[in-house]
């Protein structure tokens, strides 16, 4: 079987970057022949779009799957389909769209494997409807520690199953996954486009939005005083065959237009204050002018899809992504200090994107709570960003927020265990059961000391 | 609907193949010394191009089932034509310590290959019309040391094949021999590099559909080795015979 010693693995963020032990294993006895091998911890990995060391793994073990990339069942008349997990949502969209099926969560990218999806319990720019990944999936298949393969549904090895979600691949590996697809009648979406003044207007228009199936804001993060989150707020329906009549000919069409490719990694001075300021004014003032419009789901969902590597635009040395989640009743409060900080700092986001998050389920990990949701992509020039990101740490601590783990690659375990308190030990009790030795284990896991205090010390309350 | 067999469909190669005649809707047969290791690629083909796949167990090495089987899949199915594509590439060093392993690497490449590609050139031969396809190797147009066991195998069964040509080219029955360079597969996992001389197997398999849909008799792929080979072959052998290769 194949093994490849990477000098500079790393997530989707380009950061960190660490020496791994990659190994391939074609099929389920070898990947059993892996675990019982020379390293003491493992964790698998799948398409490697986690932005942080999720998926990294230093001076241990990394296992991906590509081979488990086929379905195994589709049901025409309920829409369950069944597949090995390094299928990818792009798999099933290509797939299925055809056939009148999309998937009813996605995140931002489509790129990313349904064993990554629910190891982050991944959520779209529709949970405050559909709510996360683990209410698209009916039940999926778990090689745990002992070498046991067990069947997980919301009634068969329910805890287990609900801890899966959000916890970065450390109850096991996922074998085969099933899940429930959702009928379309076409491709497109009916988009409307609202223009707001500031934060205040923003919250608003999106508490009234709710009844639309997609909801989402681009805040621009470059404005002060009282236009401090002016944003346009993107709604969405999928459209019906009728909305599409008059001028769509291909009603279930996939993207036909070529990924490209950024082909090399940009100088980080490309993405200076000027460049980042210019495109968040024309962006703002671009969209101020749209109202309605058919958008192809491509365009509406996955806008960076459409560049290949779009991470190389960051430099050389990476981006981070900030995402962070407030509770509703502190969202206005909170919102509003993180961006008078962003406003008032260098550290120059290229996007920043607010969601509206349901409530939360009960996996321990997951990150989506009820409330509202920032995301941020931050250039990492410089060692700078750290000191700051810190301090956006501690407004969200004071606000009862929390981070988003696929998207995290430097928050300290303190922050962590404040911010996931609440549901530790329920993990911590079905971890020591399902894997009392710690094999499945990751440079996230062990950086936010979520090992050490399963298996030592108690945690922090 | 006439369809494609497949012989040793777990291969890379011959799974860039099925997808590549599953795209255009052909139905395909498909073997693997078990017919677990290819049950989900079965279920994937069919969910996501709507073809048929029918599944054998088929073993190149145990001679005496070739007739079974093949009777089998002419009854039921109609066959289009036969592409074999396993192989075995061995361990040289170990093929020379141990005649075991040498005699696997030549019954696998070329013994097994004449037991059951006989069985089917009689059958089109009969028909007049379909085509067998055999992916062989570059290996075989000239004997190195570095793998002399595996290279003579595939230097048999090239021969072989043309000499099918000869036969059955009367018969409108077209034989195509694939000589892949460097691949990217399982088989050289951890041996080769990418580089501009390395194939993916999607390369190859488009390369084999065009040969097969052309009737061309030798295809090459990537398309440079049949200059590199060409070379190859006009290196005198009192110089050949001194370079470590």
């Amino acid at each position: 079987m194949f093994k490849k010693e990477m000098e500079e693995l790393s997530g989707w963020g380009k950061y960190p970057k660490e020496k791994s032990t990659v190994f391939f294993p074609q099929t389920l006895s070898q990947t059993k022949e892996v675990l019982t091998h020379s390293f003491r911890h493992y964790i698998a990995r799948g398409n490697g779009k986690s932005y942080g060391d999720a998926a990294l793994n230093y001076h241990n073990g990394i296992l991906v799957h590509q081979k488990w990339n086929h379905f195994l069942s589709f049901h025409e008349q309920t829409g369950i389909l069944t597949c090995q997990s390094h299928v990818t949502l792009n798999d099933i969209i290509q797939t299925f769209v055809p056939k009148g099926y999309f998937l009813s969560v996605t995140p931002g990218i489509k790129f990313i494997t349904l064993g990554g999806a629910i190891a982050n319990d991944v959520h779209g720019k529709n949970h405050y409807i559909e709510s996360s990944f683990s209410q698209t999936v009916l039940s999926f298949t778990l090689l745990v520690a002992s070498g046991e393969i067990i069947t997980c549904s919301k009634t068969e090895n329910a805890d287990i199953f609900w801890a899966t979600f959000g916890s970065v691949g450390l109850t096991g590996i996922i074998l085969t996954v099933t899940l429930q697809l959702k009928k379309i009648e076409t491709s497109y979406l009916s988009v409307s486009y609202q223009q707001t003044k500031n934060l205040s207007q923003t919250l608003d228009y999106f508490e009234k939005s709710l009844e639309n199936e997609y909801a989402v804001a681009w805040i621009d993060c470059l404005s002060k005083g009282n236009q401090l989150g002016r944003s346009i707020l993107m709604t969405a329906n999928h459209a019906s065959i009728d909305d599409c009549k008059k001028n769509k000919k291909n009603l279930l069409s996939t993207s036909s237009k070529k990924q490209k490719n950024i082909p090399f990694t940009f100088p980080s001075f490309v993405l200076n204050g000027l460049s980042v300021r210019a495109y968040n004014e024309l962006y703002y003032r671009v969209h101020s002018f749209k109202k309605k419009e058919l958008t192809h789901y491509e365009q509406f969902f996955y806008p960076l899809d459409a560049l290949s590597n779009w991470n190389r635009m960051y430099g050389k040395k990476g981006f981070l992504q900030y995402q962070c989640v407030l509770p509703l009743e502190h969202s206005e409060e909170g919102l509003k200090e993180i961006l008078e900080l962003l406003a008032h700092s260098s550290k120059l986001p290229f996007l920043a994107v607010l969601k509206r998050l349901g409530t939360q389920t009960q996996s321990p990990f997951s990150f989506p709570m009820e409330g509202y949701c920032l995301a941020l992509d931050l250039p990492l020039k410089n060692d700078q960003i750290f000191p700051f990101l810190e301090e956006l740490d501690q407004l969200v601590l004071t606000f009862k927020g929390r981070l988003y783990l696929a998207k995290d690659s430097r928050m300290k375990p303190d922050m962590f265990h404040e911010s996931y308190h609440e549901k530790f030990d329920v993990f911590k009790q079905i971890k020591k059961q399902l894997d009392p030795h710690g094999l499945f284990s990751s440079s996230l896991s062990r950086r936010l000391q979520i090992d050490d205090r399963v298996y030592h010390k108690e945690g922090k309350k | 609907m006439s369809k494609i067999l497949i012989l040793g469909a777990s291969s890379d190669i011959a799974q860039a193949i099925c997808y590549d005649y599953a795209k255009k809707g052909k139905d395909l047969i498909l073997t693997g010394r078990t017919t677990e290791e290819l049950s989900s690629l079965k279920s994937d083909l069919e969910i996501k191009y709507s073809i048929s796949v029918s599944l054998y167990s088929f073993d190149g090495l145990l001679y005496e089932q070739h007739p079974v089987f093949f009777q089998n899949c002419i009854n039921e199915h109609e066959i289009e034509g036969v592409i074999l594509a396993y192989g075995y590439l061995g361990d040289q060093q170990k093929g020379q310590k141990s005649f075991q392993e040498a005699r696997k690497i030549i019954e696998t490449n070329y013994v097994s290959a004449v037991s059951i590609l006989e069985l089917f050139a009689s059958y089109f031969e009969k028909k007049k019309q379909g085509f067998i396809c055999g992916i062989s190797s570059v290996a075989g147009d000239r004997g190195r040391q570095s793998n002399y066991l595996y290279g003579s195998s595939k230097g048999a069964f090239s021969l072989y094949l043309q000499g099918l040509r000869n036969r059955l080219t009367p018969f409108n029955v077209s034989v195509i021999t694939v000589k892949p360079g460097f691949v990217k597969t399982k088989m050289t996992e951890g041996i080769i590099n990418d580089s501009f001389l390395v194939a993916s197997p999607s390369h190859v398999s488009k390369d084999v559909l065009s040969a097969i849909s052309r009737s061309s008799s030798i295809l090459y792929t990537k398309k440079i080795w049949r200059y590199i080979m060409f070379i190859i072959r006009l290196i005198p052998e009192f110089i050949f015979k001194k370079l470590k290769l």
